[in-house]
């Protein structure tokens, strides 16, 4: 079976007045059907870019150099405006990283659940409204036949998180984007929505990508992990082989970095040495050449390809290809 | 005990009791409010307020001083001026209210559009507000008279052409604010079109500053009517407007100054009415806009 959504050399220029930042270059993974793939990467490395374009909801200032993004078997990039649109939502959802601004702040919450039904004309407005009381419910907030008549400014962060969930999952959509949906939430909130996403699993049967920075939630989490460093995918694996067998500097260089594998006396936190690339630069060699431990003389001179390690598991490293 | 260090429910919309509990909670408010519901009753029930038809001439009763029979006296064709006045509060808050709500209707429109469409809209729509803006608007008002000669709906026509410029340029600034809101993404990321997210999410956050601004620009639609009329450039005789009733007393000023008076006093107390009422709901809706409007 193919894969719900396949991203094939994907590039994402911010063309500027004196330099091009190449935020994105030659993004290649799957989401397969029914499956979590989580997609970790420091600040920067273009989590929120990618997720962006995979909507085709870039701002105007980003330039797609290339690539195709192939849902379901058809390119979303040649897809007509209206053809997007009409995706968005029911097909593809997402949920932002910060609650508090992604909910209009004059609208109830029941207001704004009812108009995102738009599409579903035969309905009446006492169904939808039933349908919205029935997810908020089911997204875990408590007395939701009467909370849903409140407007977003009457809910705590991990509660509009909730309803920010259910507004994605109304059009039941078969892939939702979690762009670091618990980063603007503390750490017990940050468990809940896990939670609540993990226990939605049971009946919704769609894929998701879930963006993240943190290595700890996409262990616990997914089936699948994407790593992306500077705008590129550096490796793809099994959650499993990931972290008992990484297969690129930077992925273990991350894992070293992870705090919860640090053990209790040690007092210094590793990071990992350099500095990040100038996105602005074209480079020939390895992106991550400069801060990796093990670089020689090939990672300066050729940009290294994607290397099985084992089926299912590909890094982007010279010494993976026996060099 | 001590004050709450964030005064969460100032931070929050008011709800619609406290705004008018704000509103009378200052004596501006108040005169505010008492003198423009003072007029708007008159208006309203012009016609069992008013003692006699306000176009009937009966020239044997010309230039009387008032009386219990005239409050206001009669004008030099012997008409009765309180009736004029009452029933000119209605011509001038038809004009107001008409003229505001069209221009809101037509500015407000392109504003939108403006601050969500493509730039180069945007830049046709800016330079038609700047060109009708650049024009005096005595100099637009003689030019539209002219035209199409001096009536009701010229100068609904005039107000509406001027005011609409200006509901348009906030209505613009505001929606190309919020035109990068989170929330309006994560509206676009769940299907809706440009219509839905202007009609559905960006009208509502917009129409607090518009509703403030036509409230202050009550006054100065009825003195823009009470000025065509009075240079007999608005509405046709015999119907009363407060201009007419002042240019009618204007021959007589040295003789019966009462009919100068009993067409300016209305004037001054309408405009004072809802300069304080506009600015008390300002104040009472959201302070903040102190500095805007």
């Amino acid at each position: 079976m193919a894969d719900l959504l396949e991203i094939d050399r994907l590039s994402v220029d911010f063309p500027g007045p004196n330099r091009t930042v190449h935020a994105l270059r030659d993004i290649r993974f799957s989401v397969p059907r029914g499956r979590i793939v989580g997609l970790v990467g420091e600040s920067g490395s273009g989590k929120s870019t990618l997720s962006l374009a995979i909507l085709r909801l870039l701002a105007s200032s980003a330039k797609i150099a290339g690539g195709a993004i192939r849902f379901d078997g058809t390119d979303l990039l040649g897809l007509s405006s209206e053809a997007m649109r009409d995706l968005r939502g029911r097909r593809i959802a997402i949920v932002f990283q910060d609650p508090m601004s992604t909910l209009n702040p004059v609208l109830s919450i029941g207001t704004q659940m009812i108009d995102v039904q738009f599409r579903d004309t035969a309905a009446s407005r006492r169904q939808k409204r039933a349908r919205a009381v029935a997810l908020l419910a089911r997204v875990g907030i408590p007395d939701a036949g009467r909370r849903i008549d409140d407007y977003p400014h009457q809910f705590s962060g991990g509660m509009r998180q909730r309803v920010a969930i259910a507004m994605a999952l109304l059009g039941q959509p078969d892939l939702l984007i979690a762009d670091e949906p618990t980063t603007a939430l503390d750490v017990t909130l940050e468990a809940q929505i896990l939670d609540l996403l993990r226990d939605l699993r049971r009946d919704f049967a769609g894929a998701i990508l879930l963006v993240s920075h943190q290595l700890g939630v996409v262990a616990e989490f997914c089936d699948e992990v994407v790593v992306l460093y500077a705008g590129e995918v550096v490796e793809q694996a099994s959650v499993r082989a990931l972290f008992a067998n990484p297969g690129h500097p930077y992925t273990r260089a991350l894992l070293n970095c992870d705090p919860g594998r640090l053990s209790a006396d040690s007092r210094q936190f590793p990071t990992i040495p350099g500095q990040f690339p100038d996105l602005a630069e074209r480079r020939k060699g390895c992106i991550f050449a400069s801060r990796c431990p093990q670089m020689f003389e090939r990672c300066r001179s050729e940009a290294p390809a994607m290397t099985a390690v084992a089926p299912g598991h590909r890094a982007s490293c010279h010494l993976l290809a026996g060099a | 005990m001590s004050a709450p260090v964030f005064d969460v429910a100032a931070a929050l919309p008011p709800s619609r009791s406290s705004v008018l509990r704000r509103l009378v909670a200052t004596p501006f408010g108040r005169l505010g409010l008492s003198l423009v519901l003072i007029i708007v009753i008159m208006a309203v029930f012009a016609d069992w307020i008013a003692p006699y038809n306000p176009a009937s001439i009966s020239i044997p009763e010309k230039l009387q001083a008032p009386s219990f029979a005239h409050f206001f006296g009669t004008d030099q064709l012997g008409r009765d001026v309180f009736s004029r006045v009452v029933l000119g509060a209605r011509i001038a808050l038809e004009v107001a209210f008409a003229s505001i709500s069209l221009a809101i209707a037509i500015g407000g429109a392109l504003g939108l559009i403006a601050g969500y469409g493509p730039r180069w809209l945007d830049h046709v729509i800016v330079l038609v507000f700047d060109t009708i803006r650049s024009f005096p608007t005595i100099m637009f008002a003689l030019a539209l008279v002219t035209l199409i000669g001096p009536s009701l709906g010229t100068v609904i026509l005039i107000v509406v052409a001027t005011f609409a410029p200006g509901y348009g340029r906030i209505v613009r600034t505001q929606t190309q604010a919020m035109k990068h809101a989170e929330f309006v993404l994560a509206e676009r990321s769940l299907g809706a079109g440009a219509a839905r997210i202007l009609a559905v999410h960006i009208l509502p956050n917009i129409v607090g500053p518009l509703f403030i601004l036509a409230s202050m620009d009550v006054p100065v639609v009825i003195t823009i009517e009470a000025g065509l009329s009075f240079l007999g450039f608005g509405v046709r005789p015999p119907t009363p407007s407060w201009g007419s009733v002042l240019n009618d007393g204007y021959a007589f000023i040295g003789n019966t100054p009462w009919l100068i008076l009993a067409g300016g006093l209305p004037l001054v107390l309408s405009t004072l009415g809802f300069t304080f009422l506009g600015e008390a709901l300002r104040d009472a809706i959201d302070p903040r806009l102190r500095r805007e409007l």
